[in-house]
């Protein structure tokens, strides 16, 4: 149909004059151009909008679009307008395994899965026809109406997809991910006040550690050499009199100099049982294994300038008396025990 | 452009009533959506081709969430713009 008899259909319907109905058409064919090469859009409604959109980088140009209106879009679609997106369900997708496979350039694409075991081959190129829509839908409406949970209606999947693998489950994770929502908008404020807990206790710790301020403790971890000076001191004293056999030992002082408890007892052979950076944890140790009937005892080391407080059990006089013991030891405790010499 | 201006201009430019002009347009869109429902394409000339075209319907599978729909044919309006609209919309103003 020409615009001559477009116009004449107009003038049909008596509205106006046809000289007013040229004119006016004439003027809106003039405008719209006029405008789209200004890049604006223009409205007609009831029918649509005009525009342009910009198209390319080197050679940017102008390419008009129309977008209809929604009702008359929805009129243009109303052989199909009852019809909705429907969900067949969902399949189960193990990551590794799942691809997409193109067989050939004419061949559809069918993506493979392994779900319980079974393969399931969709083609998602599947044209559908309206009564098979129709029928879905109809399907899907009458167990609804009789309260029953909708199965997946068997639309061209495999019969394995139908009976074994595909699982409904978009009604399971969505509430999930609300839950999850929720939980993470009132979690905020919680988080944030435990942050600033940790945050002040690992000051206090350091603080603590470097000595700078003393919040717990009897007293400064670096500062009094002279109590722990007598214990050093004095079992060497006491052990020299009576076994004059053995030396007591005499490396403590060149490595540790004066800080270690060492147990009373004779023999330069011990068994290690832990190694520790802290002095607390290490004395927790010790009273612990003492505790329970050993004679543990904590020494101090430095290995590559730092210092190690090691729990040790026992003094024997041979290697081969420790190994037994420390043979016994490791059967009663998770990290095992091993010889080695007081002092080292 | 909105539907106001477009009334307001034309209705200046050739010296007529804001309401006939009105009138005249909503009867030209609605010969053109008749048109289109009845033919099923509506040609205006210098402007480009209207044609309903059919968009059929496939089986779309959602990877996020895992699920296998039917997308539901549909009809929609294409448009395919003119060789001269294209030359216009490229001249500078």
């Amino acid at each position: 149909m020409t615009k001559d008899e477009l116009l004449k259909k107009c003038v049909d319907r008596g509205v106006a004059d046809k000289n007013v109905v040229e004119s006016v058409s004439h003027l809106l064919y003039v405008y719209l151009l006029s405008a789209l090469q200004k890049g604006q859009r223009v409205e007609v409604p009831g029918f649509g909008t005009f525009g342009t959109r910009v198209v390319g980088v080197k050679r940017a140009r102008r390419i008009p679009f129309f977008e209809a209106d929604v009702d008359f879009s929805e009129r243009v679609n109303e052989r199909y307008k009852s019809l909705k997106s429907l969900v067949l369900g969902t399949y189960h997708l193990i990551p590794a395994i799942g691809e997409v496979s193109y067989k050939g350039r004419d061949e559809q694409p069918e993506m493979v899965t392994e779900m319980g075991g079974k393969e399931i081959v969709l083609d998602t190129r599947h044209e559908a026809s309206v009564e098979e829509f129709e029928n879905a839908v109809r399907q899907v409406d009458e167990k609804r109406q009789t309260k029953e949970k909708p199965s997946m209606p068997q639309f061209n999947l495999k019969d394995e997809a139908t009976e074994g693998g595909v699982k409904q489950r978009e009604s399971e994770t969505t509430p999930r991910l609300r839950e999850a929502g929720a939980g993470q908008g009132g979690g905020g404020m919680i988080g944030r006040i435990l942050l600033g807990v940790a945050v002040l206790a690992l000051i206090a710790v350091g603080l603590q550690y470097f000595g700078i301020i003393k919040f717990w403790g009897t007293g400064p971890q670096t500062g009094d050499p002279t109590t722990p000076a007598t214990e050093t001191v004095a079992p060497p004293k006491e052990e020299a009199p009576p076994p004059a056999v053995v030396t007591p030992t005499p490396r403590i002082e060149t490595p540790t100099p004066v800080r270690s408890q060492i147990s009373p007892g004779t023999g330069n052979f011990t068994v290690q049982v832990s190694s520790w950076i802290s002095r607390g944890k290490a004395t927790e140790e010790a009273d612990r294994l003492s505790a329970a009937g050993m004679s543990a005892f904590v020494e101090e080391g430095i290995v590559d300038g730092t210092a190690r407080f090691r729990v040790r059990v026992g003094r024997y006089a041979t290697r081969r008396e420790a190994a037994e013991n420390a043979a016994r030891l490791s059967e009663q405790l998770e990290d095992g025990a091993w010889v080695t010499r007081v002092g080292l | 452009m909105s539907h106001d201006e477009l009334i307001n201009i034309i209705s200046e430019r050739a010296g007529i009533s804001k309401q006939t002009v009105r009138d005249v347009l909503n009867s030209i869109t609605d010969v053109w959506t008749q048109e289109v429902f009845a033919r099923g394409e509506l040609i205006l000339e210098n402007i480009g081709e209207f044609i309903v075209e059919h968009r059929p319907g496939r089986k779309g599978v959602n990877t996020e969430t895992r699920e296998i729909f039917l997308v539901p044919p549909r009809d929609y309006l294409s448009f395919q713009p003119s060789r001269e609209l294209i030359e216009w919309s490229n001249k500078t103003p």
